[in-house]
């Protein structure tokens, strides 16, 4: 019954010419949208924007921006890729006066002089010797120290010896870490080379 | 070289020849349908044939990927039922339509006032239905349309059909009792 009903109202046609009205709204020169212009589902969906320059300008900038981040690094990242170099300390611990540290040792240290012959003179009770610099040692190069060197000289800055440290690295937790060896040396007591091993 | 320009623009009419002769024949065959299903949205011909002809419209413009026969029904179909819902959104003019359209209606006689009555009531009862049910109790009156053929036009499984004609019905004959 209601189907009939409903199926009566519906039964209406387009006025005579409807067909031809399309026709002459349908252009046939008009372009035709390609597949990626059409839903899946059949949804109207608008075509792409032809012109792509905002996102053509977004890609270089990102490009240009990457490329100088990149250029920025790569010094930092050659210094890291360089194999930790081994310098032999004790070799050098009669040219340092050393206190009791105020924190652990560490693995990391500076060295006032990398070989023997560039050190300072070893004068270790001279009382004219310059005030330490610490900006002079903060610039010079870091060095790995040998493990086994690093437990002696742990062993020894423990020992109640006179000197100074020069800018003590903070202490990484959980870590034999010698802070800067470039221990100027100052006025210090006259002491047997024994102190010292 | 000219030889092979004439060649392809010769292969290219070609081709466009074939589709406007196949959107020719879509057309012939969906227009009333694309009317009606419009017309059941907008219950105003002006109307109606406005959006048909914007579906047949975007239809054209898209007929290289709608040359399948029932792809190219379920898309009009699909998009004339939006187009049409849209025209109502975007004028909200249904109600002072309908209202002219029943005092225009000529009540010469007390049969005919009765029969517009009860359309007026059936329209009102369908227009309450949700839309999904709404759309396939349509269309299952229109053109003689089976479970079948309505699945195929809204890609939907005829199970879903039959699931919701039965609820659509059940609520059109509860609002109709009501009055």
């Amino acid at each position: 019954m209601i189907d009939d009903e409903l199926r009566s109202l519906l039964s209406v046609n387009p006025s005579p010419g409807f067909e031809a009205r399309i026709r002459a709204r349908v252009d046939p020169a008009s372009p035709r949208e390609t597949a990626s212009s059409v839903g899946a589902a059949g949804v109207d969906v608008p075509p792409p924007a032809r012109w792509r320059g905002p996102v053509a300008g977004a890609l270089a900038i990102a490009a240009t921006l990457t490329l100088a981040l990149g250029i920025g690094l790569l010094p930092r990242i050659a210094r890291r890729a360089e194999p930790p170099r081994t310098v032999p300390v004790l070799a050098q611990q009669r040219m340092m006066g050393v206190a009791p540290l105020s924190a652990p040792v560490g693995a990391h240290s500076h060295l006032a002089a990398q070989s023997p012959a560039a050190a300072p003179s070893p004068n270790l009770s001279a009382p004219h010797l310059p005030a330490p610099n610490v900006a002079t040692h903060k610039s010079l190069p870091q060095v790995q120290v040998d493990r086994a060197e690093t437990l002696t000289l742990h062993r020894l800055f423990a020992s109640p010896v006179a000197g100074a440290i020069v800018d003590a690295a903070p202490q990484a937790a959980g870590e034999l870490v010698i802070p800067h060896i470039a221990i100027e040396p100052l006025t210090l007591d006259i002491r047997s080379e024994g102190a010292f091993q | 070289m000219h030889e092979r320009a004439d060649f392809l623009n010769v292969g290219l009419l070609s081709v466009d020849a074939d589709l406007e002769h196949e959107f020719e024949s879509r057309l012939a065959e969906s227009s009333t349908l694309t009317f009606r299903v419009a017309y059941s949205v907008l219950r105003h011909r002006q109307d109606a044939e406005d959006v048909a002809q914007e579906a047949f419209v975007r239809a054209h413009r898209r007929f290289r990927q709608l040359r399948d026969r029932d792809r190219f029904r379920a898309w009009l179909v699909r998009t004339t039922w939006r187009l049409a819902v849209d025209h109502i959104r975007r004028t909200r003019r249904r109600a002072a339509r309908e209202q002219e359209h029943v005092t225009a209606t000529p009540l010469s006689t007390e049969a005919t006032a009765a029969a517009a009555e009860r359309a007026a009531q059936l329209w009102a009862a369908i227009d309450a239905l949700p839309e999904k049910l709404r759309m396939v109790t349509v269309l299952a009156a229109m053109d003689g349309h089976d479970i079948r053929q309505v699945a195929q036009l809204l890609s939907l499984p005829e199970g879903t059909v039959k699931s919701r004609l039965f609820l659509a019905r059940q609520h059109l004959k509860e609002r109709l009792n009501d009055r």
